[in-house]
């Protein structure tokens, strides 16, 4: 166990400085950071001198070594557009992306998971064309125009939420339904294909053989079989929701770490966006890793290490 | 593209019909912006949203009349300039900082001998240190700015560049150079009719009216007791609060959206006028990549006669726009639109113009940071003539380092003015002697100058006219027009924009 989780931190490290080395190029060869920095509007003599405040006026691999050797020191660095220090802005806007995005994961199984199970047990069926049919429909609709809609379907119409904003939770509850829609169809597509094969299994035969009604063999037997590669993909959907879900937090003004993203890429604010995609690559691998402990918790057969 | 697109996105405005709840309970008028709020310190930004807040919260020496355009004194009693390079302010005596303190000569000789300071690295260094050499104390309540040259746009740049601080606020002895640029970031000690009680950087700001704001000047007596500003970026969700009384007012909305939430009757729409000017710049020296031909002024009239200016206004932007055929904006004082060359919309002129020119093998790229569908609709029409030029879409700041390494054959470009109604705020910028005039027209980089380094009035007008003249003749831009702007509005709010485009908050009311 320690020994997988030492090659879990291992594959973190090297995961999040690729990353990290990947963005800083990219912005570098996407833009000119200083004059995204000083504005549209900026003069030449505005823009050099935003450059030379910043430092940029020194080789990338300079700044970015000065970068890594900040990190290491544990000093996140100050934001180039925020003018306040990184770690501040991220843990302001965390809880808000948090939220949302175990709202969102909430909707996503409660949604998906049902409409798998019953779509496996009636294959072919009406009700198991309508599952797919919907699914197919929520991966096909854009998500700012869903979100659209649902603004003015339940906020402006039926008044059952507010429009935008987070100020209760009240205000997350159309984002996040948003939100989970999105990763409806595969979930759904997931477990309805994983419980059809545990269905045909020998051990569901053996179950039912036994006596076993057909309630606990698809509860207990089947789907907990079939629920494996569901965990993972759950897993990889809450990594991506809280890697920022800039589309949502945007469309619904929801002050999170996507809305944050999007800012500062736009801004070319590299310490921020260097940190960001830090934290999203360890969220992704800290997902990973807990999904892989949860699955082998699920299945004894799964050993670690 | 831009009509599927927006009609698209304004579906949902349209589908919305319920009667509006918009509050004005508590006296409280509820604002979006679209783009993001960092900082509090006008001085430290030129960002539109930032244009609003400091005329809400500080009163510059100088303010430009919305009726009038000009500039009118403010925290500023009056000025005389005692020679052409030295200008005499007095200060009135009723102004306070909204901690209670007087604005004071000290204040005004501390602020902006930090504005030239280089160290300060504020925003609009470059504007001052150009003009003003230093500042000092005369009496109880007046200062002299001793100038490095004569500089006819000072009450402007006073009025619209600058934001009076209290003396020793940006110091700071543990600060590199002895300077906290960031000191007023987050907190504002400011000196307008409204004071800021909360911000939270790139989210929301709220404003609260001072109470003892002094009647009389050009700003009023503001009846709208707290405003609160929200960042929504998305103009659909703005649009769906403010019919669902969640907003009272924004602005800069799409035509589209605009007219999906007018659908609904909930809301109230105001077409403005804005100062922003656009144009296709084009190298004229030729020595950008494929911009060779553009030496030539038979090529550069031809684009001319091959853009359809009205047509796109009629068509595409709607609204408050103005074709223009001037490089500025004819509101503007010595913007002479009789001294403009007219290009008529001529496809086969612009044919016959490229056909003497010799020019049969036209192409270059065309750089432009926004406004993708008005810029595929010119090249579509440039195309129809054989001018085969590709579109470049990128950040702002990308153009800004292509300009610098001198990469650009033709740019869609604008300028603001900063709301300020005198060909001095674009005229010398774009066509003086400066990094971002491609003509290589040295008699008309002097005629610039000469309209802005003298006081009298007929005889800048006469070098403005000279100047335009120049530029038009020999098709240097290609001029398009005034960019609107569209407000999206609760019924209870009764607010005007003036046309300079600078929107002026303190004179909103409800009905």
């Amino acid at each position: 166990m320690v020994r997988f989780l030492l090659g879990r931190l291992a594959m973190a490290a090297a995961v999040c400085i690729t990353l990290s080395l990947v963005t800083f190029v990219l912005i570098y060869t996407a833009t000119d950071p200083a004059a995204a920095i000083a504005g549209r509007d900026a003069t030449d003599e505005e823009i050099d001198q935003v450059r030379r405040e910043l430092g940029l006026d020194r080789p990338w691999p300079v700044q970015y070594g000065a970068w890594i050797a900040d990190l290491a020191k544990g000093d996140f660095g100050t934001s180039w557009y925020w003018k306040q220090p990184v770690l501040d802005l991220i843990l302001e806007a965390a809880p808000t992306t948090i939220l949302l995005s175990f709202m969102a994961l909430s909707v996503t199984i409660l949604v998906a998971v049902p409409l798998g199970v019953i779509a496996a047990l009636r294959p072919g069926s009406l009700v198991d064309r309508l599952a797919v049919s919907f699914a197919v429909a929520a991966q096909a609709v854009p998500t700012f125009w869903l979100g659209l809609v649902a603004i003015v379907v339940f906020a402006l119409q039926l008044k059952w939420v507010p429009v935008s904003g987070d100020a209760s939770l009240l205000h997350f509850v159309l984002p996040a339904v948003v939100l989970g829609l999105v990763s409806v169809p595969a979930i759904m597509r997931l477990t309805r294909t994983g419980l059809l094969d545990a269905l045909d299994a020998d051990f569901v035969r053996t179950a039912r053989a036994k006596g076993v009604g057909p309630v606990a063999v698809v509860w207990r037997h089947a789907l907990k079989n079939a629920i494996l590669p569901i965990v993972s993909l759950l897993a990889v959907q809450l990594g991506e929701k809280l890697g920022g879900s800039v589309v949502t937090e945007s469309v619904f003004a929801l002050n999170g770490l996507g809305r944050l993203a999007l800012q500062s890429i736009l801004a070319a604010d590299l310490p921020t966006v260097q940190m960001l995609v830090f934290v999203f690559a360890l969220t992704f691998v800290a997902l990973n890793v807990l999904a892989d402990l949860v699955n082998a918790w699920l299945d004894p057969r799964i050993r670690i290490g | 593209m831009l009509l599927s697109r927006r009609t698209f996105l304004a579906t949902p405005m349209i589908l919305a019909a319920l009667p509006a709840t918009a509050q004005k309970s508590r006296n409280t008028l509820k604002a979006a912006f679209n783009r993001t709020v960092r900082t509090l310190d006008g001085n430290y930004s030129n960002w539109r949203e930032s244009d609003i807040l400091g005329l809400l919260t500080d009163d510059a020496l100088y303010a430009v009349d919305p009726e009038t355009g000009r500039a009118v004194p403010l925290a500023a009693r009056g000025h005389r300039f005692v020679s052409p390079t030295t200008l005499d302010i007095e200060l009135r005596d009723d102004v306070r900082f909204h901690d209670g303190s007087p604005m004071t000569p000290e204040d005004v000789v501390y602020t902006y001998t930090f504005l030239i300071n280089e160290k300060s690295k504020n925003n609009y260094l470059t504007r001052f240190a150009t003009w003003i050499e230093r500042v000092e104390k005369t009496g109880p309540l007046t200062v002299r700015f001793h100038m490095k040259r004569p500089n006819v746009m000072a009450l402007y740049d006073f009025a619209m560049y600058s934001k009076v601080r209290k003396a020793g606020v940006y110091d700071d002895a543990s600060k590199p150079d002895g300077i906290n640029a960031e000191a007023q970031t987050l907190q504002l000690n400011g000196s307008g009719p409204y004071r800021v009680t909360q911000f939270r950087p790139g989210q929301m700001l709220r404003l609260e009216r001072v109470a003892n704001y002094r009647a009389g000047g050009p700003k009023g007596s503001p009846a709208i007791q707290t405003i609160e500003f929200r960042v929504i970026p998305d103009w659909s969700t703005q649009v769906s609060e403010v019919i669902s009384g969640g907003l009272h007012w924004t602005y800069g909305v799409p035509e589209e959206i605009a007219a999906g939430a007018a659908a609904t009757g909930q809301v109230k729409l105001l077409s403005g006028p804005s100062m922003r000017t656009f144009y296709v710049g084009l190298d004229a020296t030729g020595k950008a990549p494929g911009a060779a031909p553009l030496a030539d002024k038979r090529v550069r009239q031809a684009l001319n006669h091959a853009t359809d200016r009205e047509g796109i206004v009629r068509n595409l932007i709607k609204g408050n726009s103005r074709v223009l055929d001037t490089p500025c904006d004819t509101v503007q004082f010595g913007c002479d639109k009789s001294a403009a060359v007219h290009y008529a919309y001529d496809p086969t002129k612009a044919r016959a113009l490229l056909a003497e020119a010799g020019a049969t093998d036209v192409a270059f790229e065309f750089w432009t940071e926004r406004d993708r569908p008005l810029v595929e609709a010119i090249l579509a029409q440039w195309n129809a003539v054989g001018v085969k030029s590709t579109m470049r879409f990128v950040q702002a700041a990308n153009i800004s380092q292509a300009r610098r390494d001198g990469k650009i054959a033709a740019e869609f470009a604008s300028a603001g003015s900063f709301g300020i109604p005198d060909a001095g705020a674009i005229i010398p910028d774009r066509l003086g002697p400066t990094g971002r005039n491609f003509t290589g027209d040295e008699e008309l980089k002097k005629t610039v100058v000469a309209a802005v380094s003298t006081y009298d009035e007929a005889e800048r007008k006469q070098h403005f006219s000279a100047a335009i003249r120049l530029a038009t003749e020999n098709a240097y831009w290609v001029p398009l027009w005034t960019d609107g702007q569209i407000f999206v509005m609760s019924p209870e709010l009764e607010y005007t924009q003036p046309p300079d485009g600078m929107q002026r908050l303190y004179f909103a009311r409800w009905r």
